[in-house]
Formats: C-alpha cells, structure tokens, sequence
C-alpha cells in the first residue's frame, strides 16, 4: 500500500477532525454517541480516570479523596463502545481512489474513536482475520495505521461471509465502506447487523467515473473481480439508463438500511474527508 | 421491370463485401473497469428484447445494405414495361423536314427529341424485335431495315440529320405501309411535328411552341440602272411581333432596311428602291432570332438580262414560231413587212421575205433567202435530197437525225460561214459570223421539207437561237431545300460543274438534254459552270431557299386533339421520368436516418 494514503498533512488534519467532532458533542449535540441505551440501566460499572472535557459531575470524589487523583465513575451504558469498522478490500475498491479514500475513512474514523478511548476493530471484508484489534488510546493509532496501509486490494469479489459470521458480543456501533458491487442481498448484512444490536452506517462509495462514466463506442467491459466479460455498444441512450440505474441502486440501498434504522450516506471518492465526516456525516448518530 | 444500365447491378456484390467488414470490424475496445455490476443492472432491460437488441445492433449494417441497394438500382436505372410492347416489327418514321429545325428553350431542335422518343422507345422494345428506321425529309431514306441490335439502331438514330427539305409524311403514307405490309405483324409510329390521322399509326408528336416570321419571297427588277426589290415577310404565330429586315449584298455589305409591325398571321410586302449593289445576288434577313431561324434569311439572284426580241418577217411560218416560243427566254414578234419599224430586236429572222436593208444592229437569220449582200450567196439551182447534220457542238443533240428537203439552193461557202447540215456536199444549214454579228441561213422553205416534223427541229431552232442571241441555258435560279435543280446545258458545254454555298463542287454529267443536281440540302446560293471545249466557262447562279409555305407554320395541337384523332394514339414528348434522381435522393434519406442512429441512438 502506498504510504502516502496517510501523509502528515492528512494526520493534522485528523486532529483537527477529532477536536471538530467534539466541540460538537460538547456545544450542541446530544452525546456524541446516541446510545441506544440512555436511560436504561445506570448500574455503576467502573471507574476510569478523568481526562479534560470530561463532565465535572461525574467525578468521584471519594475515590479522589482517598487516592488523590480524580476518576469518574462509569456506568453500565457509558462503557466503551466497540466500533467495528468494515473495509470493503475487493479489487472493484481499488478503481479510482476508492480504497484511498476508505481508508482514509477508517483511519479517520479510528482517530476519533481511539480519541474517545473507545475500542476499534478493523475488519477487512476479506481476509482470514477478522475483529483486529490493535490497542486503545491515542497511542495505537499507528499500528492502525500500519495495519491498514498493508491491506490488499487486489482480491475477488466483494463478500460479506466473513462478517455474517462474526460474533458480536454485545451492542456496537458497525460501519460498512463499501462500493458494494456484490451479488448478496446487501438486505441480509444489514438485517444480520441490526439483530446484533449493532448501530449501523453504510458508507456507500463510488468513483466519479462509476456514477458519471465517460465513455462511448464499442466496448468489451471486463469485470476487475470476476473477468466477467461484457460486450456493450455503449450509446446516449445506454448511458441514461445506467444512471438511472446507479441512482435506482442507491436508493434501493437507503431503503433497506432505513427499513433497520441504519444510516445509508452516498460518498464520491473524490469528496475530502472534511466533507465526509463534517458535512456528510452530520445529522447522524455517529458524531463521537 | 427492366434495366436500362443492367451492367449497374454488379454493384450488388458489395453486400456481402459490407457484411464481411462488419463482422471482422465487430473488435469491440477492451476495458477493465471495476465492476460490471452497474453494467448488468442497465442493459439488462435489453437482454429482455435480444432479438430486437440484436437487430438493433446491425441496424447500421443493414441501413449501409439498404444504401448500397438503392444506389445500384439507380445506376441500373429501371423502367417498366409499356403496354403496346409486342414482338411485333417496329416502323419508325421520323420526319426530317425543315421544320424539325425549330428550336426549344433550351436550345435542342424538334428533331433532337424526336430522336430522344425514338431511342426511348427503342429501349423499352423487347430484345430481338425488329426495327426499320424511315426518314423523310429531303427525300424518302430507309437508314436501317428489320434490325435487331438495339445499340445499331439507336447509332442509327444518332446519325440522323436534319434537312430544309419539305417532303410530307403523309404524301408516303402508302410507301410505308408498302414496306410494313411486307412483314406479318407490324406497328408504325411516326416521330413528327405534325399528327397523321390514320387508325393505324401511332404519332409521337414533338412540338415547340413560339413565334415564328418568315420571309417567303424576295424578287429584284432592274430598271433605269438600279435594282427595285419587293420582299414578303410573314408572321406565323397568333402573337403580333415587331421585325426588323435588313437587305445585304454578297458581301454581306447591308443596302437597306426596315422595321415592320405585323399582327397575328399577317402577311406585309416591302418594296425597296434604288438599290445599288454590284455582285450576283442579293439576300433579305430578319434580325430577329425566332422558332425557325433557317426561314428568316432569302436569297434573291440579280438578273441584268432582259427577255430577247425576235421580230419574224414572214407571210405565215407556225412552224418557227412555235419552235420560239418553245423556250420563255424570248419575246416574239411578227410581221409581214420587211421595212421593219424603228423598234430595235435582237434577232431578225427572215422567212421568205428578202429584207429592203439591214438593219444596223441586232443578229439576223435568213429562211429561204437566195443572197444577203455582204454575207452570202445560193446557188441558183434547186435541187433535192436527204439532209443531214454535220458533226459540230451546235447539232449535238441532232447529229444523227435526217431530214428531206426538195428545192434548196446550195449555200456557197465563203470566210464568213460554217455548214451545220448538207444534202450531199451541198451546205443547206449554216452559220456565220461577220464583224461579230451572228447570222445563220437555211437555203429552203421549211415548207418543202420534213425538217419540221423532225424530232430534232425545235432542238435545233433553239441551239441556232441560243448560239446567235447568247442567252444559252433555261435556268429555274430559285429552288427549295431539296429539290432537284435541273438545267439544260449550253450546246457547247464540254464539262459542268456545280458549287453548293459551303464550296462543295460536283461534276455533272451533260451527256443528256437535261441534267439534274439532287444535293441541295444547303440554303444558299449555289454556282452552276459550264465550260466549253475552249475553256471558255459561263457561271449562273441558284438559290435554295426555306420552303415557307410547307414547313415554317407553326401547327398546334391541343391537348384535347381533333375528334379523328384519338389521345391514345399520341404520344406526346415529355420528359422522362428521372428515376436516378429519386433513388439518390431516397439514398441520401437512408444515409442521414443512419447517421442519426450511429450518433444519438
């Protein structure tokens, strides 16, 4: 993989994302983590201590007085959530940026959640491994970083076996980076998701050339998965459909994820991942 | 249907050469792209349709094939049978005459199209029907007899001439038919201007529409050192036209002219005086550029000559007289006195009557005369005999005749006369020349002899006339475009020799009385020679002229016809359907139909 996917430029970014993302749960919204949960169970579970911006109400102080040092007290639904982190690595994802941009997504992503002391799981769609896991804290952000510079892209086709087998041990929040040029029912994965109580976000990304495609003629396609050959006489009026088509497909995609609650956002590989994360992604549950 | 152009259809080889390019030309551009799955979802709509998606695809070929089709069908240029097409001999009459010359808008004559329908129609003749090609127009001309080669008979066509001549078809309607009779089954047409009203011809009529003025005469009159000119012009068509007729000498030097107004079919006379002009003719011109232009120019010769004066002094001698007025060239008068009056004569002929003087001028002959001081003198015996005629220029065409003669009185010979015919040695006919004045004498009474019951008297009173006054040759100088121009040659013409206006000169055979010349398809003046054993030669001068009374009217036939004359049996020149055109044209549809497909879709 090449190294530049994550260039210094793209780290300052990173940091100015996740500051971003927090002044956000901070000044406005309600949590940054719309658990599930709130006003389930407020069992004490742990303690865990305090870091700046966190709430001043939740200091322990007799845990501070008798260890002088300041701790909060963690409950049940405040336990650290597992983002798991699903990187669609079929060679469709090489095409036109799109692995960069995934996986400049997930690192993006990984920041955050790390930031957050939460826990992030890696996950290439395929791959022997699943579930990576690669520490908690700020400090592991460069193993993830290296582990996600080494994925390869250059597999078959795009499959969610792996993950239908996964077990999931409790509640998450799962986000999918996919073109998700598949013949499985995308419906099954989500359906599969929601009943592991899993938060869902489907990133649906696509190459401008794969919305918009600029070609004409006579032309033999070749399926860079499945060397599935095609033979098309590519005319004005073929073109129309296939947008059509590509826009028929979206929404077919945002219907099934609505139909579960999860949250479907159409991505260009072109788009920066500012745009993504701050613009794109407002609105939805996962603002951490 | 059939081809004219059949050969074109070989073009259709180029289908399967289109069909091959296609599908070696089916190298479709590879591409590997990130998935087809996007690809599938849009074209599996047209899946759904393959056959039609299939078709759709080679819409282009098949589009280039219709385009290949259409284009060898227009080379081939096609046509459909006619009704009337049988394996039946073709008559084709095609009119020639003058007035096929008459000329459309667009600068083609009658007989252009006229040759066009009869090409046309050879065309459309099943192959192997026999064709015979009739022309008339100077004459009756059968170009091609029971031919069968379509390419021979349209050379033949090709080949064919127009004339001035004014030969009507419908005068050699039995000669046609004659011919036609002499197969089993026939069909005539007749490609003229003009509509022949018989049940079994079909006309193909060629008319051209337009005004018409022609001049139908001009005549000269010499008198008091000028010429006077009298000139008559015609307007031919139903629209008063204005002219302008202008009169030139040979050298196209102009005399005089004038501007003429005439209405619908009026006739004018234009008479012009004082003309002065030197040279042998004289031709009248409109300016004007009209239907026929051949009728808008006449020539006219200019005759000096005046009619000879020949006073008979004689009791009665109808023998003489009528052998004189046998020709036109002479005005004959007569008289019993010798003391003639003070009119002058060119010839004094005295039968009988001895003259009380000479007269001063003029030539003499002598009927029965014993002596004329100064010129001859008889024996003073009479005697009896067969007469016959000596061998010289001015017997020639009665050498070999004879004659009986009772009471002659032998000529006696002297410097001045020549024998022409002798009983024996006697000289009883004879001719003589003193000082340049002509004389001849017959030493007997026509009377008392057989002479003028002879074949050969009037020949020889004329050859004794013509040698004595020098008028030589009856000459008709004005004819029409294919007429025979006959003459009589001089009885002292050795050779004769003919010009047409474009120098063309023919040798004519003066062996007989009477010679004939036939090639007078050029309007013009014509130059008749004749030359005598001394080289001495003698021009006159013929026109050929336009026939206007036959061939410069303008006929119109409505498109409705006369009641005898049925629509069906008339063809009328048209222009041909260009089925070329349309083909193109439908190919250029073809072809935008298929571009707009191969770019939008």
């Amino acid at each position: 993989m090449n190294e530049q996917i994550f260039t210094s430029d793209f780290m300052n970014k990173l940091e100015k994302l996740s500051i971003s993302v927090k002044n956000m749960a901070t000044y406005g919204l309600a949590g940054s983590r719309k658990s599930k949960a709130k006003g389930m169970s407020v069992e004490f579970s742990d303690y865990r201590e305090y870091v700046p911006s966190d709430d001043f109400r939740r200091i322990d102080w007799n845990a501070y007085g008798r260890f002088k040092k300041l701790y909060i007290k963690l409950f049940m639904e405040e336990k650290e959530a597992v983002f798991r982190i699903f990187i669609d690595n079929s060679k469709s994802m090489s095409f036109n940026n799109k692995n960069i941009t995934s996986l400049r997504l997930a690192a993006a992503f990984t920041y955050i959640t790390l930031n957050n002391l939460d826990k992030v799981l890696i996950n290439p769609l395929i791959s022997n491994e699943t579930g990576i896991f690669l520490g908690q804290g700020k400090n592991s952000f460069m193993k993830h970083i290296s582990y996600l510079e080494n994925i390869d892209f250059n597999n078959h086709e795009t499959s969610f076996a792996g993950l239908k087998k996964m077990n999931f041990n409790g509640s998450g929040i799962s986000i999918i980076i996919s073109d998700l040029f598949t013949n499985e029912n995308i419906e099954d994965v989500i359906k599969f998701l929601a009943f592991n109580k899993q938060q869902i976000l489907v990133l649906h990304i696509l190459s401008e050339e794969e919305m918009n495609p600029r070609i004409d003629g006579k032309l033999k396609m070749v399926d860079s998965e499945t060397g599935q050959e095609k033979n098309l006489v590519i005319t004005p009026r073929l073109l129309k459909k296939y947008k059509e088509n590509v826009k028929r497909f979206s929404n077919n995609i945002n219907d099934i994820c609505s139909k579960y609650g999860a949250t479907y956002v159409n991505i260009k590989s072109t788009d920066s991942i500012e745009k993504i994360i701050l613009e794109d992604l407002i609105g939805t549950f996962i603002m951490i | 249907m059939r081809f004219s152009n059949p050969y074109a259809l070989w073009g259709l080889l180029l289908i399967p050469l289109v069909i091959l390019m296609y599908i070696l030309k089916q190298n479709f551009e590879q591409k590997e792209i990130s998935s087809t799955f996007l690809w599938e979802l849009a074209s599996k709509e047209d899946e759904v349709n393959t056959p039609w998606q299939k078709l759709k695809k080679n819409i282009l070929m098949i589009l280039q094939i219709i385009v290949i089709i259409i284009i060898t069908l227009a080379l081939a240029n096609p046509y459909l049978y006619k009704k009337q097409e049988t394996n039946n001999v073709q008559i084709i009459v095609m009119d020639t005459s003058a007035s096929m010359n008459a000329e459309y808008k667009d600068g083609k004559t009658r007989l252009d199209y006229a040759k066009e329908m009869a090409k046309e129609k050879i065309d459309g003749l099943l192959d192997g029907t026999p064709v015979t090609i009739i022309t008339i127009g100077n004459d009756v001309n059968i170009n091609v007899s029971n031919a069968i080669s379509k390419d021979t008979i349209k050379k033949s066509i090709n080949n064919i001439n127009p004339t001035y001549g004014s030969m009507k078809i419908d005068d050699n309607i039995d000669f046609i038919f004659s011919i036609a009779k002499s197969y089993e089954d026939y069909e005539i047409s007749i490609i003229s201007d003009e509509i022949n009203n018989n049940d079994n011809i079909h006309n193909y009529l060629v008319q051209s529409e337009g005004s018409n003025v022609s001049i139908d005469n001009i005549s000269t009159f010499f008198s008091e050192g000028s010429y006077e000119v009298l000139a008559k012009v015609t307007n031919r068509y139903k629209t008063p036209v204005k002219i302008h007729f202008d009169l030139y000498d040979q050298n196209d030097t102009w005399l005089k002219g004038s501007e003429i107004d005439l209405e619908s079919y009026e006739s004018k006379n234009i008479l012009f005086d004082n003309i002065n002009c030197e040279g042998n003719y004289i031709y009248g011109q409109i300016k004007e550029k009209d239907l026929i232009t051949a009728d808008n120019k006449r020539f006219n010769i200019l005759n000096k000559n005046e009619i000879k004066r020949i006073i008979l002094i004689s009791e009665e001698n109808i023998f003489m007289e009528k052998a004189i007025l046998a020709s036109n060239r002479y005005e004959l008068y007569k008289t019993k006195n010798s003391g003639v009056n003070n009119e002058k004569y060119d010839l004094y002929i005295y039968d009988s009557i001895i003259p009380d003087s000479i007269p001063d001028e003029g030539n003499l002959m002598f009927l029965n005369i014993p002596k004329v001081d100064g010129l001859y003198e008889t024996d003073s015996e009479t005697s009896s005999g067969m007469a016959a005629f000596s061998d010289e220029a001015i017997t020639r065409h009665v050498f070999n005749e004879n004659f009986i003669v009772s009471d002659y009185r032998k000529i006696l010979p002297n410097e001045y006369i020549k024998s022409i015919a002798n009983v024996g040695e006697d000289s009883i006919i004879a001719t003589g020349n003193k000082n340049g004045r002509k004389f001849n004498i017959m030493s007997f009474d026509l009377h008392n002899s057989d002479f003028p019951l002879n074949i050969s008297f009037p020949v020889l009173i004329d050859n004794l006339l013509a040698d004595i006054l020098g008028n030589g040759v009856q000459i008709d100088e004005n004819y029409h475009a294919g007429e025979n121009i006959s003459f009589e040659p001089l009885s002292t013409t050795e050779k004769a020799f003919i010009s047409d206006p474009k120098n063309n000169k023919a040798e004519l055979d003066v062996n007989f009385p009477i010679t004939y010349y036939d090639d007078t398809k050029e309007l013009g003046v014509y130059e008749l020679i004749q030359e005598n054993n001394e080289k001495e030669q003698k021009t006159d001068y013929i026109t050929i002229n336009y026939n206007t009374d036959s061939e410069s009217t303008i006929k119109e036939y409505s498109d409705e016809l006369d009641d005898n004359v049925s629509n069906k049996m008339v063809t009328r020149s048209r222009k041909k359907t260009d089925f070329m055109s349309l083909f193109i044209i439908l190919a250029i549809i073809v072809m935008l139909y298929e571009w707009k497909k191969y770019v939008i879709g």
